[in-house]
């Protein structure tokens, strides 16, 4: 491995590292986290472990659901979208939690930074749109959206807000002169 | 014309297809790693059931889905739509009776579809 490459993991990694110091806080539980390549095996896990987990700490059946659908829609979209670092293969992390008020979930992968700024411009498309418009545009991208060639159609990010009823907060690191790490997190109200 | 057998994963649903018969039955969770492929299978066996059959039926009965699955299943109905006469397709949509995602969504192809979507609460 090159110090190019090095650099560039390290780089990840140190992202990766303080994105778990936020569970770190009084009254806050990281449940799983995961950091590198994730595969269909993964994703049948962490879904099913978390559900499992939050049944056994008593969280309400419906909260269950939405954290259960916010974390394929995350794990699908790493998958599906992410892009391959320089060494090969993806590289993403993403963290399941708790803090006093919220479920939090956290996902990262890497885009091309020419992405963007499309992708900011959609997020904050939903952050501003209330429960019926989020509901409008889910039911204009269902009934007018094209399956694309990776399977999807667009509906995940928009799914991920209508579950989590929360804002989506979104931060890019620029890794390299092409590649970002971008970072979504979700917040579940607990009550 | 065969059926359709597709045994059920932690991932995938089950799928029973009835060529003879023209019914359909999905039943399970549905957040395939390749949707394309899982719902190529299915849309191909679709489109070799004979169009002269009496009626097609449609059963979901769906835990978790994923919004990529959403669309695939609104496609289906279309296909089935585009295939027999509105007044003989039947479709329906079961959902746990506290489970409001999956009872939002059948609401939902209901306003979308031509046919008309039975929704079935079922007792947990």
């Amino acid at each position: 491995m090159n110090s190019m490459e090095m650099n560039f993991i390290d780089t990840c990694k140190s992202k990766y590292k303080a994105s778990k110091q936020l569970f770190e806080k009084k009254d806050a539980a990281l449940f799983f986290t995961h950091f590198g390549e994730l595969s269909s095996e993964i994703i049948s896990d962490y879904t099913i472990k978390t559900e499992e987990y939050l049944i056994e700490i008593g969280a309400a059946k419906r909260t269950v659901k939405s954290i259960f659908n916010i974390l394929i829609e995350g794990l699908q979209n790493i998958v599906n979208h992410g892009e391959n670092s320089p060494k090969g293969g993806q590289l993403g992390y993403f963290n399941i939690g708790e803090l006093k008020n919220h479920f939090i979930l956290s996902f990262s992968n890497l885009i091309n930074t020419s992405n963007l700024e499309t992708i900011e411009k959609a997020i904050k498309r939903l952050n501003d749109a209330d429960e019926s418009g989020l509901k409008a545009i889910y039911l204009d991208t269902l009934s007018n959206g094209q399956i694309s060639a990776k399977g999807g159609a667009g509906l995940g990010i928009i799914t991920m807000a209508m579950k989590s009823k929360n804002n989506i907060i979104h931060q890019a690191t620029p890794i390299n002169n092409e590649l970002s790490l971008l970072t979504i997190e979700v917040r579940i109200d607990k009550n | 014309m065969e059926n359709l057998n597709i045994e059920e994963t932690k991932s995938t649903p089950e799928v029973i297809g009835d060529a003879v018969n023209g019914t359909l039955k999905i039943k399970g969770n549905c957040f395939p790693e390749n949707s394309l492929s899982f719902f190529d299978t299915v849309n191909n066996w679709i489109d070799s059931v004979p169009s002269d059959l009496p009626s097609f039926s449609l059963d979901c009965e769906l835990n978790y889905i994923a919004s990529s699955s959403v669309m695939h299943f609104f496609k289906i109905m279309q296909k089935i739509e585009d295939l027999f006469p509105v007044e003989n397709i039947e479709i329906k949509w079961k959902y746990e009776i506290d489970d409001e995602d999956i009872q939002k969504l059948g609401e939902e192809f209901s306003k979308l579809t031509k046919s008309k979507v039975e929704l079935i609460p079922l007792e947990v």
